[in-house]
């Protein structure tokens, strides 16, 4: 096969696969039990510094993940009676509208130091995400980050009284810790952890010191 | 000569199919099918109500090629209710290749009414926002200009698409 050849070949499979992935035609019916997609897309708060992201949090831990779950939720919270005022005068078709499990990943996350809130070390809480598939229904959600059990984390959560806790948002909510020598952050070599963002898009740092000052102020308010 | 040109013309063609793909990094990979998008009606008090229907006029309004209209029957709503979650708006679509076959909007009271100082505006904002999903506009883009879309923008005052918005949603239909 000539040069010539060999090129013409590379164009024209490069043509080919663009067409045919740019392609917008009418999407076939699916087959009976194909499953059903739904694709989640989020408007979350954007936080200016971590000291605008822990001042909103209820809660900050460190953790690992020791167990994971996918199930299906309604979110629903308990409205006080002044929002239903507020939201509902006309209440019969917001209510009949409401009514939607959400497919959720859980998160069991063993604490093991705590910087805000409620929890100490040892205790368990329950993280979700949405996401996950159950049956032939799966929703979609890109902007979750998937927590592994190999890993150590920092949380900045929400919690509530009847579903698991929620991150603040799934950019500047989740920091790994890992162990200096690993870490290419070489400010911070002297400690034996630094805490990078899980998530890459985040432009917020996390300092050991910063969650020290936030333990602090929490114990001596 | 003849190969040559058959050549230039197909890595043009190419070139442009991906630029457009790199560019659609703006873009979700779906949207509706057609540029009139049926609403089912909503019934909510008036704080809300009429800041609802004021996002469907602000995009119905600002040149972008689409019209949302509310409809008895759609299988396209939105809800607004106190929901146990931290995000202000979410899109539930619902897709078949690149077409959403129906959404679900949900606007999160909980988390509005507690960072609003202007209620009006920031429903507008949040809901005008989830409206984008729609019609192909993905989250966040990495753009200088102003972007309903943004997670940074301030949500007390900015209620409708931006041109930003507007030239990407009319490039697609």
């Amino acid at each position: 096969m000539n040069k010539n050849r060999v090129l013409t070949l590379l164009v024209s499979s490069i043509f080919i696969l663009s067409v045919v992935g740019c392609s917008s035609a009418t999407p076939a019916a699916s087959p009976p039990g194909t499953p059903l997609k739904i694709i989640a897309s989020e408007d979350y708060p954007s936080y200016g510094s971590v000291d605008a992201l822990s001042e909103r949090a209820d809660t900050i831990v460190k953790g690992n993940v020791i167990q994971t779950r996918v199930e299906a939720l309604d979110d629903r919270g308990q409205a006080d009676s002044q929002d239903q005022n507020h939201m509902n005068a006309a209440g019969s078709a917001a209510d009949a509208q409401v009514s939607f499990d959400k497919i959720y990943t859980i998160y069991t996350v063993q604490v093991t130091e705590s910087y805000k809130g409620g929890y100490t070390a040892g205790d368990r809480l329950e993280v979700k995400q949405l996401g996950g598939q159950l049956g032939n229904t799966e929703i979609v959600n890109d902007d979750s980050l998937k927590l592994m059990q190999t890993k150590d984390y920092v949380l900045f959560l929400e919690t509530y009284a009847d579903t698991p806790a929620s991150l603040l948002n799934s950019v500047q909510s989740l920091y790994v810790v890992k162990p200096a020598s690993k870490s290419n952050q070489a400010s911070q070599q002297s400690q034996s952890e630094v805490i990078v963002s899980a998530n890459p898009e985040n432009d917020l740092t996390l300092s050991l010191s910063e969650l020290q000052q936030i333990k602090n102020e929490q114990s001596n308010p | 000569m003849k190969r040559k040109l058959l050549m230039s013309l197909m890595l043009f063609s190419a070139l442009a199919m991906f630029g457009s793909t790199i560019y659609a990094a703006t873009f979700l990979n779906y949207g509706y099918p057609s540029s009139t998008i049926p609403i089912r009606t909503y019934n909510y008090a008036s704080a809300w109500q009429g800041p609802m229907d004021a996002s469907l006029a602000n995009w119905n309004n600002a040149g972008a090629k689409v019209q949302f209209v509310k409809t008895n029957n759609s299988p396209n709503t939105i809800t607004a209710g106190n929901f146990n979650n931290t995000a202000y708006g979410v899109n539930y679509a619902s897709v078949s290749g690149n077409q959403v076959v129906n959404f679900r909007i949900e606007l999160n009271a909980s988390t509005i009414t507690a960072d609003a100082s202007n209620l009006s505006n920031f429903i507008q904002s949040v809901f005008v926002h989830e409206l984008g999903h729609s019609v192909w506009l993905g989250d966040n883009p990495t753009t200088n200009s102003p972007s309903i879309m943004s997670y940074t923008r301030n949500r007390n005052s900015m209620t409708k698409p931006q041109t930003f918005d507007i030239n990407n949603v009319r490039s697609r239909y």
